[in-house]
């Protein structure tokens, strides 16, 4: 399903007489679909840069990702134009960031729901289903049309796994998805998220708690051991 | 894969008589002044394309050419050269309208037609909302006159029924219906936004012109604005080209981005992108001047 080659990212930073910061160097794996793989190492290792080279929120130094798209056949995400890349995101792909950014003035029910309505789901279905998946993670439900700029940081992750994962994408990546997520609730987001992976979705996550990152992935790619 | 509704190519602006040497593809002059005769370069080889349903953002210093550019696309300033082809096939009353017009094919160089087809394109297709609300609206006509002289633009008929889409605009655009035959010069900054939204939208356009439509107002009216700009995009789903210097705008607004400095886009690509892994020099300082 998802194919990285000798995929490396640096950045040049103009802005300090075009020093060069290196995020990660000759990552190359391969992932069947329907499988998870995590992401091991120390902070600062280049564990979500991977991710956003992917996603593309940046622009991969070298390499290559070869993606099966189902809308659009094989795509390398390194390469495609911003418009592909804006259509597989859209309905192929979901992201669980470590913050929330948050759309404000928006109550968390539609921050949830708008990415299924993007979908062409019709409206009411589309909040229902979200009210829906905020239960299962444990939002109350006086929560629902509150915004979550004022939720707390746990309540804010778990908006942010519901928007990820709502409309059942097919590749979905996680940055630390729990990591302020006391333990029940750890717990019940990683139940939805192996429903999710169960039901077929793709997984690629970065974790630093090795413990966690074991109830999910299926194989571990370790950066500290590329190092060495 | 979607066809682009707008597709832009090369288009350049010259104030002044322009020579050789500022036409020149390949010229760049700080503050975009000619050392051979003075002319002014406002925007030059800008090419892009919009797609249905895309909020395209344009993001750049004061005097990058931001607004040139959206104003020669809506035939307020006339290109010294360059392209624009416009392909659509939709409801909106464009072919209707256009008698003896072929239709909107994407063949032709919209730019070179007459000034009718123009003048039409400008009534039934685009709709436009500038920073200074005087530009956009007549100040002394009522708010729901102002409307409907657009609608009349377009063709429209029926007193009765364009007042009542008049006010079905403002009360959109959250204007109290009462104000609706008072003047927008007694409106505050923020309401007077709101009735050119109302405007430029009265006659469903399909690619909707945002120029720094929230500058100059303060944060919780901005507010305002931005959200009711985020509705009309997802009720509608009409195609937005929206210019600001403001980088949180173009954050909450856009996928897109393209990113201009003395006329020229610098940079364009996904909007987090732009902002997260920016890659020419202008970007990132530009980025990292944010507050």
């Amino acid at each position: 399903m998802i194919k990285v080659k000798d995929l490396s990212k640096e950045f040049i930073m103009h802005i300090l007489n075009g020093k060069v910061i290196e995020g990660f160097k000759n990552v190359s794996f391969e992932l069947e679909k329907g499988r998870a793989m995590g992401i091991k190492g120390k902070s600062g290792r280049g564990k979500s840069s991977i991710l956003k080279c992917i996603y593309r929120t940046y622009i991969p130094s070298t390499g290559s990702i070869m993606y099966e798209s189902s809308g659009f056949g094989g795509v390398d995400l390194a390469r495609a134009d911003d418009h592909t890349v804006i259509e597989i995101r859209k309905s192929e792909m979901g992201f669980i960031t470590q913050f929330l950014h948050i759309i404000p003035r928006v109550s968390a029910l539609d921050v949830v729901a708008e990415p299924l309505i993007g979908a062409g789901v019709e409206r009411e279905n589309a909040l229902k289903k979200a009210a829906g998946l905020l239960s299962e993670l444990g939002i109350p439900e006086r929560l629902f049309d509150a915004y979550p700029s004022t939720f707390s940081g746990g309540e804010k992750q778990r908006i942010n796994i519901a928007r990820a994962v709502i409309t059942k994408p097919r590749l979905l990546f996680m940055d630390e998805p729990t990591a302020s997520l006391d333990e029940k609730s750890t717990a019940t987001a990683l139940a939805v998220l192996n429903a999710l992976k169960a039901g077929g979705t793709t997984m690629i996550g970065a974790f630093h708690d090795i413990r966690l990152m074991k109830q999910i992935a299926d194989v571990i790619y370790d950066l500290d051991e590329m190092e060495a | 894969m979607r066809k682009p509704v707008l597709r832009v190519r090369n288009v350049t602006k010259i104030f002044g008589k322009g020579c050789r040497t500022c036409l020149d593809d390949g010229s760049v002059f700080e503050g975009g002044i000619c050392p051979d005769c003075g002319s002014i370069t406002g925007c030059k080889n800008i090419s892009f394309d919009l797609f249905p349903n895309e909020i395209l953002g344009i993001v750049g210093e004061s005097g990058s050419g931001k607004s040139t550019l959206v104003r020669m696309l809506y035939f307020d300033v006339e290109p010294t050269k360059g392209e624009m082809f416009i392909e659509f096939e939709g409801k909106n009353g464009v072919s209707a309208g256009l008698p003896g017009f072929t239709g909107l094919t994407g063949e032709n160089n919209i730019f070179k037609t007459g000034s009718f087809i123009k003048r039409q394109l400008k009534n039934f297709f685009f709709g436009m909302v500038y920073q200074s609300a005087h530009l956009g609206l007549n100040l002394d006509v009522t708010a729901g006159g102002n409307i409907v002289e657009r609608m009349l633009m377009a063709n429209g008929r029926n007193i009765e029924k364009m007042r009542a889409r008049a006010s079905m605009l403002l009360a959109r655009t959250e204007i109290p219906v009462e104000r609706m035959d008072s003047p927008p010069k007694n409106f505050s900054g923020g309401m007077q936004q709101r009735v050119q939204i109302a405007k430029a939208i009265a006659n469903d356009p399909a690619i909707l012109f945002l120029d720094e439509v929230t500058s100059g107002l303060d944060v919780s009216v901005q507010a305002k604005v931005l959200d009711l700009i985020r509705k009309l995009q997802n009720e509608t789903g009409v195609s937005m080209l929206v210019v600001s210097h403001d980088l949180g705008v173009i954050r909450l607004l856009t996928n897109r981005t393209l990113v201009m400095k003395n006329g020229r886009v610098v940079e364009s690509g996904l909007t987090d992108q732009i902002l997260e892994d920016p890659q020419q020099e202008y970007t990132q300082v530009l980025v990292n001047s944010a507050l």
